[in-house]
């Protein structure tokens, strides 16, 4: 096979396979991609078994073949010095030529043979289908993502449960010590739960960049598939009950507190320096004058004092630094709101400009 | 009166000979080492008056294969009884001798009644084992004597209230310290000051020296150096080319210099915390290796929980009916102070990592990755089980803080316990 590809097209689209390939495999061929030329078009793949990323774009050539090719590649393309690519395959001993003046590279390169298959995408399996915009995708995920757990010891909570129904997909991610959860308005008229790894999920944050794309989403066989223009991925899914998200979100509060979102981010920022241990405590003590953020260490102390519009009761309570940041970080709306359920009783937090979102922190219970 | 006495240069003189003004040193540490002597026998002996003056070994029990000597009185070991030395031979050598199974309590009890009495002289202890200790006494010769009379005073108060003989050994450092309180015993009292290095410390042989094992002191007697001697007179980079950063720290010990600080806390701050037993017979039914791996996270989590740590790396040590020991660890997430969670941990690498039909003859938990144990406990969504086996686990030690480690006991593990009396092995 002999291709003659502007060296950009080839590199962007290297770019997003490489998301998926594997660092290190106990299956070499795994730790390269795979490059298809069917006669119309050229695919590109990669997979670490657990998240798979296939692209393609139109071939100028009527050419045919398969090669797996090192991941290298990836960094090869992007250095090579000319605006075309030649790449001729020997179809024998998959020795790849990849030439673009001065510049000539001898890769070798493995068979397609003992490549896996890509999942296989028969949609009328498909236990549930959506169309979702990028925007609103990126924006549930980027709300939800950084609450996922990162301990295997917990299989549910490393990944990020999606709930169909019709018109609403909701999206909840825990590590058991808070909840992030968001629902946006998708197309379809299925109704499905399924779990996905954060992991996968942080990539495809990574791959699909373009706002205005629309999103078509998939499940079939164990598998999630999402297409965007010329790009598949297919993430497997988590095969673990996740627990009932609603009960565990308090209906009734004793105090509702609003504040300047950048006022308490930076606040919570600085006591956070000082914040110690592994738990991260900063003590806060809310009342109708203010919001009093306390935290000492070895170092020293921090006492910091964010206004705040407080109705019903305040509370003295103390959370991990860490996670309040994450949240505040997320936060679009000029204003954060705080619900308050009582002393040793979770905080929930909201997005002035996020109407469907919700965080609920637990607290560090202080004897 | 004239004070020309308290010239400077007098006192120079004094701080280069070392001499003493009112009895206190002014330039060198005073640093003493109490060595018990025979201490395991010696408790027993001090319990039972019946035993004194007479041939007594603490041994393992040969049932349950911890079939050697621990500890043997000096009238034992006036026939050949050494430690470590198998029962059977030990009886051989010493057959009217009275062997009797060992009792860690009561040492226990022991070790710190005598740290009571070396702590009435300095707040400057440092418990090296449960029957050795450093005492730097350079503060309190003023208030008690020299450190040469102090000395002398704890030596009698141990004899004489606690009927424990001891060794004592006096320098300007813990090294030589310990070094003089070896050099006599049974009830030794041995100062070593500095113009005594050579005459004193130099003539031994390198394998009688702190710091010196079973590694080093072939090493050492191929290089041609057999006494301590020898070795302060060996160039350092020589030593430090052989034996890396120790050569260095060998090097200064021979020549007498060693300036550690005395530490109340240095046995305090543990890297790891560990307990192993070897079985009475080889096990390989998994529910047996499961009740000695609870029991054994149960001690361990115990003494995590008394020194405020928790820690992060769990260690299983197992040595099979081939002798072959084998060590394999997990690190978990988050640090845990729990039983619960060590014994699980300590369960499932054994799963991983053993064959099931493997013959065990050792088990072993270890925790390491210590780290003090924080303020505050972050609560959890849906499960909370680590909340109420914290607060589970606070009560129970509670409880036995109270009445004693065997007030409260896990039902799986009362049939195993072991027994804990005194009585002679026939």
């Amino acid at each position: 096979m002999r291709l003659s590809i502007p060296k950009q097209l080839l590199s962007d689209h290297l770019q997003v396979v490489a998301k998926a390939i594997p660092v290190r495999s106990v299956n070499p061929v795994l730790e390269g991609v795979l490059l298809e030329g069917d006669g119309e078009k050229i695919t590109l793949t990669a997979t670490n078994l657990e998240l798979g990323i296939q692209t393609y774009f139109t071939a100028p050539h009527r050419e045919t073949g398969k090669v797996v090719l090192p991941g290298k590649i990836v960094e090869i393309i992007r250095h090579l010095p000319g605006d075309t690519v030649e790449l001729e395959i020997n179809p024998e001993n998959f020795a790849t030529l990849i030439s673009s003046p001065p510049a000539e590279f001898q890769i070798y390169g493995l068979s397609a043979e003992d490549y896996p298959l890509f999942p296989e995408q028969q949609p009328e399996l498909a236990q549930c289908s959506f169309k979702i915009k990028a925007a609103d995708l990126r924006r549930a995920l980027r709300q939800t993502l950084f609450a996922v757990s990162h301990d295997e010891g917990k299989p549910a909570f490393v990944g990020v449960f999606f709930s169909l129904a019709h018109e609403t997909l909701t999206l909840a991610a825990s590590d058991t010590f808070r909840l992030a959860t968001t629902s946006c308005t998708v197309q379809s008229n299925s109704t499905a739960d399924f779990l996905v790894p954060g992991k996968n999920l942080q990539e495809v944050l990574r791959v699909i960049t373009d706002e205005e794309a629309i999103i078509e989403a998939a499940v079939i066989q164990n598998q999630l598939f999402l297409y965007c223009r010329n790009t598949c991925i297919s993430s497997r899914l988590i095969d673990e009950n996740y627990p009932q998200i609603n009960r565990v979100i308090p209906k009734s509060f004793i105090g509702t507190a609003v504040l300047d979102t950048a006022a308490f981010t930076q606040a919570v920022e600085r006591a956070s320096l000082l914040a110690e241990g592994s738990n991260h405590v900063l003590r806060f003590s809310l009342n109708h004058e203010a919001m009093v953020i306390r935290a000492a260490s070895k170092y020293g102390k921090i006492q910091e004092v964010v206004p705040l519009e407080l109705t019903g009761e305040g509370v003295e309570i103390a959370f991990n630094a860490r996670f309040i940041l994450d949240m505040l970080k997320i936060v679009e709306g000029e204003q954060c709101l705080i619900e308050i359920t009582g002393p040793n009783q979770p905080f929930i937090l909201k997005d002035s400009l996020a109407d469907n979102y919700l965080y609920l922190v637990l607290p560090v219970r202080i004897s | 009166m004239s004070k020309a006495w308290l010239s400077p240069s007098f006192l120079l003189y004094c701080m280069y000979k070392n001499e003493h003004i009112f009895g206190v040193s002014l330039l060198m540490r005073a640093i003493i080492h109490v060595d018990m002597n025979a201490f395991f026998a010696s408790c027993h002996q001090a319990e039972n008056p019946a035993w004194r003056g007479k041939a007594l070994l603490v041994a393992g029990d040969p049932k349950k294969r911890h079939g050697i000597i621990l500890t043997a009185s000096y009238e034992a070991r006036q026939f050949g009884v050494k430690t470590a030395m198998p029962v059977w031979l030990a009886k051989k050598l010493c057959p009217h001798g009275i062997f009797i199974q060992p009792d860690h309590s009561l040492y226990l009890a022991y070790s710190k009644r005598i740290l009571a009495i070396l702590r009435s002289y300095t707040p400057l202890v440092e418990p090296f084992s449960i029957d050795e200790a450093w005492l730097d006494v350079t503060g309190s010769q003023r208030l008690f004597g020299s450190a040469e009379e102090i000395g002398r005073q704890l030596q009698q108060r141990i004899l004489t209230d606690l009927k424990i003989p001891c060794s004592v050994g006096i320098a300007a450092n813990k090294f030589l310290a310990k070094m003089a309180s070896e050099r006599q015993k049974p009830h030794g009292f041995t100062i070593i000051r500095p113009h005594d290095i050579p005459t004193v410390l130099w003539p031994l042989p390198v394998e009688e020296m702190v710091g010196v094992g079973r590694k080093i002191a072939p090493a050492l007697n191929e290089m041609g150096v057999e006494t301590i001697g020898q070795l302060a007179k060996m160039p350092t980079p020589l030593l430090v080319s052989r034996f890396g950063v120790m050569g260095e720290i060998l090097h200064q010990l021979a020549n007498g210099n060693d300036d550690s600080p005395v530490d109340p806390q240095a046995l305090d701050t543990a890297k790891s915390i560990g307990h192993s037993t070897t079985l009475p017979r080889d096990i390989s039914d998994p529910e047996d290796i499961a009740r000695v791996l609870l029991s054994l996270s149960e001690r361990v989590g115990r003494r995590l929980r008394q020194g405020g740590y928790s820690g992060r790396t769990i260690t299983l040590t197992v040595k099979d009916q081939n002798f072959i020991t084998t060590t394999r660890s997990h690190t978990l997430q988050e640090a845990t102070c729990l039983t619960e969670t060590i014994y699980q941990t300590a369960q499932n690498i054994y799963r991983r990592h053993f064959e099931p039909w493997r013959k065990v003859r050792l088990l072993g938990v270890a925790i390491s990755n210590l780290q003090v144990r924080e303020e505050g406990q972050q609560l959890t969504l849906w499960d909370q089980s680590t909340e109420r086996l914290t607060s589970l686990t606070e009560a129970a030690d509670k409880i036995k803080d109270r009445f004693g480690d065997y007030a409260l006991q896990r039902a799986s593990l009362c049939s195993k316990r072991e027994d804990k009396s005194d009585s002679p092995v026939t």
